[in-house]
Formats: C-alpha cells, sequence, structure tokens
C-alpha cells in the first residue's frame, strides 16, 4: 500500500461521507459545509491519482486544484450571501422541503405556517423598518456626524 | 534506515488519512452547525498537510490559506448573530436578543427524516464505491502532463511549474478565475440583506493583535507573491493572506480614507481583470495568440499580473466575506442608496 492509495481512499470515504451530509443535513449552512467537503475531497482524489512517487509532482493537476479552490471560495461566499438573504427573508435557514421532520407540530408549536405569515407583506415590512441605524454598512468607514 | 523512514511516513499517512475522514464523518454527522464549521476548519488545515505530503506545497499553501482560512470565516461569519437580525425576528418584538427564531436556528437542529436518511446513505455509498472502483482502475504508469509543460519551462518567465501553468501555459484559466471571484462579489453584494448589522466596537485585544498581525500578514504576502516566480508561492496564497490581514483589519474599525475610499476598492476589484486583459493583449499585437506571451517580455507581464490580481484577489475575498459594498461618502453611508 502506497501513500497515493491511502489518500485516494480517504478522499473517496470523504466524498461520500459529504454526499450524505449534503443531503441529509437540513440547515443549508450544514449543506454547505458538506459541499466544501466534496469539493476538497475531489481536489484531493485529483492530484492523488496523478501522482507518481518517486517521480517528481505533475505540476498541472496543482495549478487545476488551485483554481478549484479560488473558484470554491468564490461560490462559497455567494452562497453563504445567499443563506444570509434566504433568513432574512423567510426567517429560517432551513429550505422549505427540508422543514419539520415527522410533521410539523413537533417541532413548531406556532404551525409550519408561521413564517410564511409574517412574510407575507416584505414590502410593507421593508418600508417600515426604513434607513435605520441597522442599515449602516460594516465596512470601515469615515465617522459619521 | 530507508525502511524505518518509509515505515513512519506511511505511518503518517494513516494517521492523517484517518483523521481527514474521521473529520469529515464528524461534520456531516453532528446536529450543531457551529461544530461542524469548526470542524470544516480542522478538515482544511488537515488536507494541507496531506498537500505537503504529496508534493503539492502550492496547494498547500492555498488550502491552509483559502480553503480552512478565508471558507472558515465565510462560514462562521454566516452564523454569527444572525437569529437577531432577522425580519421575523424582529417582528416578534425579539430584536437584539439571541433566542433562535425557529427550532431550527438553535444550535442543535433535529435531524432528517429517517426515510430521507437511508436514502442519503445509499446514495453516498454508491458514490464512495464508484470512486474507490474508479480509482484502482487508474493506470500506474504513465508519465502524466509534466513532459508536455517542459518544453514551455525555459522561456515561459518564471521557475515554478505551478506558476508557469496559471499564468503562461494555462492563463485563461486564470483570467476566468479572476472574472468568477469578480462575479462573485458582485453576485453577493446584489443579494445583500438591507439591513447590514451593526459594528460591534473592537475590543483592546482585537487592537492591539491588529496593529501585530496585519503589517506581519502583508508583509507574508508580499513574500509569497516574490517567491511565487520561482518557488511555492504566488498572487492567490498571498492573496488570500491579505485578505486575512483586511477582515481583521475591517472588525478593528480600521477606516476607509475620507473621500474615494470606496472608489479606490471598487477600482482595485476590477484591476486584475483588466490589467489580464491588456496583458492578454500583447500576443494580438505581434500577430501571436491572446494571452501568450513568451521570451523576453513574459517575465514582466508575469510579475505585473501577479502583483494587481493579489490587490484584486484579497479586495474580492474581503468584499465577498463583507458581503455588501463599501458606503461611498461620508454622507451616504446608509445601505439605502445601494440598494434603491
Amino acid at each position: 500500500m502506497s501513500s497515493v492509495e491511502i489518500y485516494g481512499a480517504a478522499a473517496a470515504l470523504s466524498f461520500g461521507l459529504a454526499v450524505y451530509g449534503a443531503i441529509a443535513a437540513r440547515p443549508v449552512i450544514h449543506k454547505l459545509v458538506s459541499l466544501n467537503v466534496m469539493g476538497a475531497s475531489v481536489f484531493l482524489l485529483l492530484v492523488a491519482a496523478s501522482a507518481r512517487p518517486p517521480a517528481a509532482p505533475d505540476p498541472v493537476p496543482h495549478a487545476m486544484v488551485i483554481t478549484g479552490i479560488v473558484v470554491t471560495v468564490a461560490a462559497t461566499g455567494y452562497a453563504v450571501a445567499l443563506i444570509r438573504r434566504m433568513e432574512w427573508e423567510r426567517g429560517s435557514g432551513v429550505l422549505p422541503e427540508d422543514a419539520a421532520p415527522g410533521g410539523a407540530a413537533s417541532e413548531q408549536p406556532g404551525g409550519g405556517g408561521r413564517e410564511r405569515g409574517e412574510g407575507g407583506a416584505p414590502e410593507a415590512e421593508n418600508a417600515a423598518e426604513g434607513p435605520t441605524e441597522e442599515g449602516r454598512s460594516p465596512w470601515p468607514g469615515p465617522p459619521r456626524g | 534506515m530507508a525502511t524505518e523512514v518509509t515505515g513512519a511516513l506511511l505511518a503518517l499517512d494513516v494517521v492523517l488519512a484517518v483523521s481527514l475522514v474521521g473529520c469529515a464523518a464528524a461534520l456531516v454527522a453532528t446536529a450543531d452547525v457551529f461544530k461542524a464549521t469548526v470542524l470544516f476548519i480542522v478538515f482544511g488545515v488537515m488536507m494541507a498537510l496531506v498537500w505537503g505530503r504529496l508534493g503539492a506545497v502550492d496547494v498547500a499553501l492555498a488550502e491552509a490559506a483559502i480553503g480552512a482560512g478565508i471558507t472558515g470565516a465565510l462560514l462562521l461569519g454566516a452564523q454569527t448573530a444572525q437569529p437577531a437580525r432577522r425580519r421575523g425576528a424582529a417582528a416578534r418584538g425579539r430584536e437584539h436578543t439571541f433566542q433562535p427564531a425557529t427550532p431550527d436556528d438553535a444550535p442543535v437542529y433535529q435531524p432528517a427524516r429517517p426515510s430521507r436518511r437511508v436514502a442519503a446513505a445509499l446514495a453516498a455509498a454508491a458514490v464512495a464505491g464508484v470512486v474507490l472502483l474508479a480509482l484502482s482502475r487508474v493506470p500506474t504508469r504513465h508519465p502524466g502532463l509534466a513532459p508536455i509543460l517542459a518544453p514551455h519551462m525555459p522561456d515561459a518567465g518564471a521557475e515554478n511549474p505551478v506558476t508557469v501553468v496559471l499564468l503562461s501555459v494555462r492563463a485563461y484559466d486564470t483570467l476566468l478565475e479572476i472574472v468568477v471571484l469578480l462575479a462573485a462579489v458582485i453576485a453577493a453584494w446584489a443579494s445583500a440583506v438591507p439591513a447590514a448589522p451593526k459594528p460591534e466596537p473592537p475590543g483592546a485585544l482585537l487592537a492591539a493583535a491588529t496593529r501585530v498581525m496585519v503589517p506581519v500578514a502583508v508583509l507574508i504576502g508580499g513574500y509569497l507573491l516574490w517567491r511565487g516566480a520561482a518557488a511555492p508561492g504566488g498572487a492567490f496564497q498571498a492573496g488570500a493572506v491579505i485578505a486575512g490581514a483586511g477582515i481583521l483589519a475591517a472588525f478593528a474599525g480600521v477606516e476607509l480614507p475620507r473621500r474615494g475610499g470606496a472608489g479606490l476598492i471598487r477600482a482595485g476589484l476590477v484591476a486584475a481583470t483588466l490589467v489580464f486583459l491588456g496583458a492578454g493583449a500583447y500576443g494580438p499585437a505581434r500577430g501571436e495568440p491572446f494571452l501568450h506571451y513568451r521570451g523576453g517580455a513574459a517575465e514582466g507581464l508575469i510579475l505585473v499580473i501577479e502583483v494587481v490580481a493579489t490587490l484584486s484577489i484579497a479586495l474580492s475575498l474581503v468584499g465577498v466575506f463583507m458581503g455588501r459594498p463599501p458606503p461611498r461618502t461620508p454622507e451616504r453611508t446608509g445601505g439605502d442608496d445601494e440598494f434603491g
């Protein structure tokens, strides 16, 4: 058994585990963590499958993996923005099709329709909040006032 | 002696592989999202060690800085003080409390239905089995792609083969990768939540740590950038390290210049795309293909692209982490002008 085979097997196993996590996890953010593990496993598989020790490592898969890591962080950043937006719009970080296993009553005393009811008039609520102190950007900015 | 070393390294391989799979299993199995995120960061650091063992030092640096560092910060940032900011929570008069809006926002959520978990387990086992089978069929004796790369190395303008692949041989990939980062920033800013969280005042420890850490991180970033031409390192690793410094500085309340700070950030975000496209035009200007630069000018062009790319990558990663555009002017710091 060589290190290439060991890491190849580890990549296959963690990919499988992450597939489970991406399907079975209910909060979208947990699915996103699993998707990142899937990506990292693919990268490991690519480099492990192309490694032929004692020959020098093949730089082309390495460059592809670096490209992949950067694209993954870009996609993860956008996914985080979408999740934040979804939580703000729906009041929940769980997709509707994943909501309330084994009946809504067991998990949400107020009933499953609670979030939907409040999200019914987003425009009106939005206007009511207005440009409050909450509207300030988290970027560092010059002092106001 | 040689077999002893080989045996010890093999033991290290087994320990690292088992740790990786164990981290993956634990982060998938837990019903605590925060715990899963922390385990993911551990998974990323383990992965960086594995890259080192496989001789992929460039990838190890990228994984540690981006895969574990920036991604971990993004995932943790998605969970901080979220419940209090929700519109639903605000409407129920629970503003500025940390009570979860729904049971699923509690630190520990309920697992999915058993039927779904069984289906997911079957799918996962099938996928892992197919991958293992495919892996056993990979030919063990083939030259790889290094011989194809070798003729391009002498006049490519860099000595690190990974840098040559990224910025010369497969420069198209890297150009589009930088465009993807830019697109992610634009998309994340466009879908930002209208009500921004109020920045927390920095503690004394954070302010003091920032004064020490930011110059060190910028120095390390500059070193990685400069060394990338001949040794492992380069624009992406350097950009990620500097982005870490930027995120830290933003948390510590470091201020942008009073005038033009936001404009400079926007200009910096697009700079790499424009400079890369400009460098790509060097080839057509000499009757050669787009993004084709070899020989004398290659070294200078690659250096310019890498320096500007480091700046844009760092700004993009900070921008995605912030999740919204910087305020334009002191008079209009509210989020309303950004979102119409």
